[in-house]
Formats: C-alpha cells, sequence, structure tokens
C-alpha cells in the first residue's frame, strides 16, 4: 500500500517537472487603500498580481509596514480589497475560507484549554468525533516533540513551546493553504530556529502551499522556494526570485552554504533600497 | 512545594480562627468584669446559649431556612437574567447603545425604596423577598458578565472565525469561557446581595425569616438575639465563600495565580 503510494506521488513528481506547476492561489492586480484613523487615505496595495503554484513555498519580504499583511489578509478573505480578485483553485474568495490554515503573530491559544485540546480546536469547530480528533492531535504532538505536555495549559509552556502548539493546531485540520504572518516575531533567535527547523520538517512530509510573511530576509530564504519583494507603501511586486536551493534543508547549516550567501548578497542589495526609502 | 504552600494556607487559617477568638474572649471577659454592659451588647457566652435555644425549638431551620431559600432564589434568578441581559447586550451593538444607560440609570435607584411597591404587587409572602433579592443581585451580574463581554480578546474570535466557526461556536468556545472568572466574582458579590435583598425585604413587611426575626428581636431590645441572627448570616457567608474559591480554584485552573 505504503510503496504503491510512493510510486505514484513519484509519478506525480515527474508530472509535475514536465508540466507547468500548478496554479493554486492567484491574485490579480490588487488596489487597496485604508483609512487611517485621522481620516486620511493611505493606499496599502498598488497593482499587486501574484501565482503562487501548489505545493509552493513562498516567502513576502518588505520593510515594516509595507502592506504585506494587508494582502494576506486580503488573500485569506479577512479583508475585501477595493479592487481586484484572489482565485483559489480558479474560483474566487469571498469571506473567510477554512481551506485556509492562518497562523499570526498573536499568540491566539485559548488559554481556558490544555494544549491537547487547542490543537483539536479546528477538528471540534468541523465537528470530528472526539476520538478522531485527539488521535490527530496526539500525534502532532509527539511529532513536535511536546509529548507529555497534552494536558498543560498555556501560561505552563514556554513562548516556543505555545508557538508549536499554535503551529499544530492550525496543521490539525489538514488546511489547502497555509497563510503566516511573521508566526515567530517575538522568539529569540535559537528558538526561532528549532521552529523553522520544525516547520520545514512537517513541510516535508506533507506538502502544502505555503504563504510565508516576514521582515527578515535569511528566514524568508531558508524556508521558501521563492521570495517575493515588496516595497514601501503604496506596495507593488518589486522582484522575484527563485530560491534553487536543494531539500531537505538545515536551518542550522545552511546560512553557510555558499549560494545561501550569494542568493542573500544579491536580494540584500535589491532590498537595501526600499528599507532606506521607507526609513 | 505545594505541601509547604498547604501548610502554610493552614496556619493562615489558624490565625484567622486565633484572631476571632481573642476578639471573642476580651469581649466576654468585658462583660464578665463589668466593663461593658451585657444589655446592650449581649457577650459570646449568652449568644452562643441563644443559637443552641434556636437549634433546639426550630427556629434556625424555621427562620434562617426561609431566608436562604428566598436568598437563593434571588441569586438564581437575578444571576441568570443578568448575565443573559449583559451577553445579549454584548452581542447587538445597537441594543446595546439603546439600553445600557437606561440599565445604569436603573441601577442608580435606591432598591430599599421600592420595597413598599413589591409588597403591593407580590405580597407579603416569598415571592416579594425573591424579587428584591433579585433586583440586588441582577445588576453586579449584569455590569460584571458586560465588562468580561467587552474584555474578550478579538484575536481569538478572529481564530475561530478563520476555522470557519459559527457565532454559537464562538459564543460557546471564546465568549464563554472567557467571562467566567468575571461570573465567579459575580457570584461571590452576588451570594452577599441575595442575602441582603432577601433580609430588606423581610424588614419591609414579613412574619418569618431571618430578617424578621432580627427586627422583632431589635423591637424588645434582645440584642443577643439580633447578634444571634448576625453571627449565623456571618458564618453561612464564610462557608458560601469558601465553597465558591474552591469552585474558582477548579474552574480558573487555566489562570496563572498570583503566587
Amino acid at each position: 500500500m505504503e510503496a504503491v503510494h510512493k510510486v505514484e506521488e513519484r509519478s506525480n513528481v515527474k508530472e509535475l517537472k514536465s508540466k507547468k506547476k500548478k496554479i493554486k492561489l492567484s491574485v490579480k492586480n490588487i488596489n487597496h487603500t485604508f483609512k487611517s484613523q485621522n481620516g486620511d487615505m493611505t493606499k496599502a496595495l498598488s497593482n499587486v498580481s501574484l501565482n503562487i503554484e501548489e505545493q509552493g513555498f513562498v516567502a513576502l519580504v518588505g520593510p515594516s509596514g509595507c502592506g504585506k499583511s494587508t494582502l494576506l489578509n486580503i488573500m485569506s478573505g479577512l479583508i475585501k480589497p477595493n479592487q481586484g480578485q484572489v482565485l483559489l483553485d480558479d474560483i474566487p474568495v469571498k469571506g473567510v475560507n477554512d481551506r485556509i490554515g492562518y497562523m499570526s503573530q498573536a499568540d491566539t491559544l485559548l488559554p481556558w484549554r490544555n494544549v491537547i485540546d487547542n490543537v483539536a480546536l479546528g477538528l471540534e469547530i468541523k465537528d470530528v468525533s472526539k476520538e478522531e480528533r485527539y488521535e490527530i492531535a496526539q500525534r502532532l504532538i509527539d511529532r513536535v516533540g511536546l509529548s507529555g505536555f497534552e494536558n498543560s495549559y498555556p501560561f505552563e509552556l514556554s513562548g516556543g513551546m505555545r508557538k508549536r502548539v499554535t503551529l499544530i493546531r492550525t496543521l490539525a485540520v489538514d488546511p489547502e493553504i497555509l497563510f503566516m504572518d511573521e508566526p515567530f516575531g517575538p522568539l529569540d533567535c535559537f528558538t526561532k530556529e528549532m521552529l523553522q527547523e520544525d516547520i520545514l520538517k512537517l513541510w516535508q512530509e506533507n506538502k502544502k502551499t505555503v504563504v510565508y510573511v516576514t521582515h527578515d530576509l535569511s528566514e524568508a530564504i531558508t524556508l521558501a522556494d521563492r521570495v517575493v519583494i515588496m516595497t514601501a507603501r503604496p506596495s507593488i511586486i518589486k522582484s522575484d526570485y527563485d530560491i534553487p536551493l536543494t531539500r531537505p534543508r538545515s536551518v542550522m547549516d545552511i546560512r553557510f552554504n555558499s549560494k545561501f550567501i550569494e542568493l542573500e548578497k544579491m536580494i540584500w542589495n535589491d532590498l537595501k533600497e526600499e528599507v532606506k526609502r521607507e526609513g | 512545594m505545594t505541601i509547604k504552600y498547604f501548610k502554610l494556607r493552614t496556619m493562615d487559617f489558624v490565625w484567622s480562627i486565633a484572631v476571632v477568638l481573642i476578639f471573642l474572649v476580651i469581649w466576654e471577659v468585658s462583660v464578665l468584669t463589668g466593663k461593658v454592659n451585657s444589655f446592650f451588647f449581649s457577650s459570646p457566652s449568652l449568644i452562643f446559649k441563644d443559637i443552641v435555644r434556636m437549634q433546639q425549638n426550630g427556629d434556625i431551620m424555621r427562620h434562617f431556612g426561609i431566608t436562604v431559600k428566598q436568598a437563593g432564589y434571588g441569586l438564581f434568578f437575578g444571576g441568570l437574567l443578568g448575565t443573559i441581559a449583559a451577553i445579549m447586550l454584548g452581542m447587538n451593538e445597537k441594543l446595546s447603545n439603546i439600553l445600557f444607560p437606561i440599565m445604569v440609570g436603573l441601577n442608580g435607584l435606591p432598591k430599599l425604596a421600592l420595597g413598599p411597591l413589591l409588597i403591593i404587587w407580590f405580597g407579603i409572602g416569598i415571592q416579594s423577598k425573591i424579587f428584591m433579592s433579585a433586583l440586588m443581585v441582577f445588576f453586579p451580574f449584569f455590569f460584571n458578565v458586560h465588562a468580561g463581554y467587552h474584555n474578550v480578546d478579538i484575536s481569538l474570535i478572529n481564530t475561530i472565525k478563520m476555522m470557519g466557526g459559527n457565532r454559537f461556536q464562538i459564543l460557546s468556545k471564546v465568549i464563554w469561557p472567557s467571562c467566567m472568572p468575571w461570573l465567579i466574582v459575580s457570584l461571590r458579590t452576588g451570594v452577599g446581595m441575595a442575602i441582603v435583598g432577601a433580609i430588606i425585604g423581610e424588614y419591609i413587611g414579613s412574619s418569618r425569616g431571618l430578617g424578621w426575626m432580627i427586627m422583632d428581636a431589635g423591637g424588645t431590645y434582645n440584642t443577643t438575639r439580633v447578634l444571634s441572627c448576625i453571627f449565623l448570616l456571618t458564618a453561612f457567608m464564610a462557608a458560601i465563600d469558601y465553597l465558591i474559591k474552591f469552585f474558582e480554584k477548579k474552574t480558573l485552573r487555566w489562570r496563572p495565580s498570583i503566587n
């Protein structure tokens, strides 16, 4: 059974390589303007178009406040853009969509639920039976090394552990697309690397389409297949880089890879102008 | 560590009892030595004897029982309605804008002044006391749960929405549990208010209950009886508060404790 599955998978890979990859999510000519609190109009996004392939790992990078999160919120259906549309499998996205898993920077674990009940939350909302949701949750908990903490409450966990729980909670419902908005922003760099390692491991096992927003260029190169650079407001997509580093990658070692350094230098030169402009 | 903590707490409890005992001894001695007139201030031994007598002739069950029953109903109805009203106003902003100022106004009016009206409307039976008690309890529940509702973390609500949760799931999985601490605070204040409501009700017009007993004893200068009733109430309140604390510990396990 397992073997057949593998063969199938391999032939799929070949097919994908020979043809062009299927477009999972398509952003078409998005324009969006905010009304800020003092009544001024701020143009956040200007004519943004982006195609994201199925099983692709795309990082959106740009100076802070450049509208990356706005774009993510539009793609997930939380915000309706003034102009343009988002297509998921060629069908326009209208409102929030549970085929999309969303992980934000905020700590959104329910404080009154222990770890396993937090992980099972999405499944509970989808009315999955208790046995099944605990089984799925337990498997994910074991996978990220949180065994033994099933009955702990969020306040009893470290920041890194809480992020792990949030990550597997997002994955538990098996979304088709994963949106991550600076998910590890407030963590220290060691914890961050451990979590990046977790993401790569989980993604390698079960490839989802991922859109990852960050302002950390080396994080973007480490994780993604593609790095998309956005400009300061009003944001346009400035450039789009393929990251041809081999997988599986190791977060700890990849930064010493000469190709990594070369890529980082090249993209950084590009990004530098934007950071200066914004500052 | 937990054992040490437990021992510390036990010691604190012993000290609380000690403080009360010291007070009672000073009181008793002052009366015995004639420094204080027992006609005005009674004495712990007189009160103790009086409580034993009330227990033997069934007065405690008859009067204390009815007051607790009225307060219990008052707490139940007042608490339930207060909570429901707060959540309804929380869920509907328009309704909240219209009704909240009215609620603030109603809370400001002295409930005691409604007493005679309640007697006219509901008679001197148990209903008027339950109504008074519920009225006293309604407002602390309403304002606490209302504050709790507006304290809900919006990002948690968005999380449920993103997972495809409906309004009911948002209510049951986020709003309700996050209002829980506020509800328990309401419960603690509410118990006191419920008893006060029942007793005020009895003051105004009744033939039974602890409030009636206090009024009756006061009218005949029976300080011992008044103080017996007050002592019973105090002991009862302390016991209830202990129970609520226990319940709080169980339900709010998820909150980091200050210690």
